[in-house]
């Protein structure tokens, strides 16, 4: 089971071209941001934003995010989201070596960065959210309580990178 | 001179036999990235088939995985060529290549004493060390690099 219930998160975040960060502010004050990204390994999220974003300067004081993926076409009733809770940091160095050769993935129209993109005097910044926990809405038919637990509300189950999955 | 060399190992499945347009890309960019390799600061030695310009027709792992093997003065000097010349962008291209489905770890670095190369049997030796253990000393990652057995020792 838990390796079907990876798969279904494994699915969302490859057929996902964007992710929301919810960040806070040093007062704590929410703030949620829809950004472009790539996964190198469903526990490594990428992207670039300036460092004038409000979700930038909110990492900035604290780098604990949280992270929603999600498909918004779906029909009513058959949503499907993975949840993630993450520290997130602008990258420099061989941290951002790293995540140059994952971001912007193999896409459509994405277009590789280099580093004189990212680093000063250049406004954007390459960022990484790490994973400490992944979660998905429990798989059920509408109306119709999930096999898994017999719940019949919407519910979040937790699920774990398979070995596979997280490499070198 | 430092007393060691850092040895890698890289191993995937190709997506299709080399002569499949879905290997194109790969096939045709192999011999102007090995030269770079071999240009590269800090390159001391790649695995090459016996005769040949590259390791592509070795399957000593088996019939459907390819390798690759080289040794570097540094980790660093390995990460300059990996991450910061022009083999970044076929490293950005892999997965379009290269599947490592089922493999756990597929990369591996080790210290090697200067002078001496790694065979293909300590090298999977190498990766089996770090799936069962995870980094450390004897088995490492370029995103864990470990410090050589002397500074190790030494507590550096």
């Amino acid at each position: 089971v838990s390796d079907e219930l990876w798969a279904i998160a494994r699915d969302i975040i490859d057929a996902n071209l964007y992710m929301i960060l919810g960040t806070a502010d040093r007062d704590g004050a929410p703030w949620v941001s829809p950004v472009y990204f790539a996964s190198a390994d469903y526990t490594r999220f990428y992207w670039t934003s300036t460092l004038d974003a409000t979700h930038s300067r909110n990492l900035a004081e604290r780098p604990g995010l949280s992270i929603v993926i999600f498909d918004s076409q779906v029909p009513p009733y058959h949503g499907r989201a993975v949840y993630l809770s993450a520290i997130g940091v602008e990258l420099d160095g061989d941290e951002l070596d790293e995540g140059l050769a994952v971001y912007p993935g193999p896409r459509p129209g994405a277009t590789s960065l280099t580093r004189e993109d990212v680093t000063a005097p250049a406004p954007y910044r390459l960022y990484r959210a790490t994973a400490s926990e992944h979660s998905i809405l429990c798989p059920r038919e509408p109306r119709q309580p999930c096999p898994l637990h017999g719940i019949a509300v919407d519910h979040r189950t937790p699920v774990h990178p398979s070995n596979n999955d997280i490499s070198s | 001179m430092t007393a060691y060399h850092v040895a890698q190992l890289n191993i995937g499945y190709p997506r299709a036999t080399l002569d499949d347009p879905v290997m194109a890309g790969f096939v045709a960019d192999l011999a102007r990235l090995n030269a770079l390799a071999d240009a590269a600061p800090g390159f001391v030695w790649r695995l090459q088939g016996e005769g040949e310009q590259d390791a592509t027709s070795l399957r000593p792992f088996g019939p459907e995985l390819m390798l690759n093997m080289s040794v570097w003065t540094s980790v660093e000097a390995l990460r300059a060529y990996v991450y910061r010349s022009a083999h970044l962008d076929s490293l950005r291209r892999r997965h379009e290549w290269f599947s490592h489905d089922g493999l756990d770890r597929y990369l591996v670095l080790w210290w090697v004493p200067a002078g001496t190369l790694p065979t293909v049997d300590e090298a999977w030796q190498r990766l089996e060390l770090l799936r069962e253990r995870g980094p450390g000393p004897d088995a490492f990652t370029l995103r864990e690099p470990f410090p050589t057995p002397d500074e190790y020792a030494s507590g550096k």
